[in-house]
């Protein structure tokens, strides 16, 4: 089903043919999305499914004011945030900053399948704070514009093109203390 | 770096997204037909009752405003009804109802006091 045929189906009431058909189209895509984020696997297939249930719940006030898409990322953001400010503070707990935890998830994953400077590009993006990072991931991985971006972290065009160059100066930065300087994310 | 060239740095496990759909699709099969939020559910049971709350306190301050103005003990709504069920003979005609003295009052006086006509005028 295409997107305007699932709105059909919430419109009408048919949630579960629509709720199936947005996990065949967006459950994979959202996974990516989430494990940018998380940087694990194991994390990213637990907030995954609360993620859909959180669809699930909201289908019947889904109105289609905005896109669909944007609407899932919307929900998949905020949860991958949340569970970011989670782990920032259980980290804290024990004396440890989010990012060093992530570092060490990103040296300790077996399913990670790329190169040294990857992995360095994973532990710069892991070091931004949590709404930069959503701004970048979904700016240089999803290559979304400004406006689809807007409409899915609730922020201006403006505030997010500072946002994202502040980001990556701040990559370049993290890569060039680490040998990796001869990465550069692509401007604005 | 060409953003759209970027490729995922890490595998997933062999058959995950299918086992993924498998398992996501049982959120809808288990929650069945519940699909109306809990504020959705409430809502309408919510606007009966908060009826009923105006209502009541409506129809108690109506009966505030209306009972308070003449309402007493039980005696004297007692009285009160006897009152209004003789206000005619109390308020209306009892001034019209008095007679004027006869002649045949005063012998009658006369006669029943034992009173000498003397007497009366010795104690004017």
């Amino acid at each position: 089903m295409t997107d305007n045929e699932i709105l059909t189906s919430i419109r009408n009431g048919s949630y579960q043919e629509a709720f199936r058909s947005i996990v065949d189209n967006y459950s994979e895509r959202l996974y990516h999305h989430v494990r940018k984020f998380l940087c694990s696997h194991e994390e990213t297939d637990d907030l995954l499914q609360d993620i859909f249930i959180k669809v699930w719940h909201s289908l019947p006030s889904f109105r289609g004011e905005s896109q669909l898409f944007n609407w899932l990322y919307r929900i998949a953001t905020n949860e991958a945030l949340n569970h970011l400010r989670k782990m920032k503070i259980r980290s804290a707990l024990r004396f440890e900053s989010l990012e060093a935890v992530q570092a060490e998830m990103i040296d300790s994953d077996p399913w990670f399948d790329g190169d040294e400077v990857e992995k360095l590009l994973s532990k710069a993006i892991a070091s931004l704070p949590e709404k930069q990072r959503a701004v970048f991931l979904l700016r240089y991985y999803d290559d979304m514009e400004y406006g689809q971006i807007s409409q899915i972290l609730g922020t201006s065009e403006g505030a997010l093109k500072a946002s994202y160059h502040i980001a990556r100066k701040k990559i370049e930065q993290f890569l060039s203390e680490k040998d990796g300087s001869f990465f550069k994310p692509p401007a604005e | 770096m060409d953003r759209k060239k970027v490729k995922e740095t890490y595998r997933v496990p062999d058959g995950y997204f299918s086992d993924l759909r498998t398992r996501l699709y049982a959120i809808s099969e288990e929650a069945g037909q519940v699909q109306r939020s809990f504020m959705a559910t409430i809502a309408p049971y919510a606007a009966l009752a908060a009826c009923f709350v105006v209502m009541f306190i409506a129809g108690n301050a109506i009966l505030d405003r209306t009972v308070n103005e003449y309402a007493t003990d039980p005696e004297t709504e007692y009285y009160a009804a006897l009152l209004s069920s003789h206000s005619d003979y109390f308020y209306g005609e009892y001034d019209d109802m008095e007679e004027e003295v006869s002649e045949d009052d005063i012998i009658d006086y006369f006669i029943e006091t034992g009173t000498d006509i003397g007497e009366l005028i010795e104690g004017q």
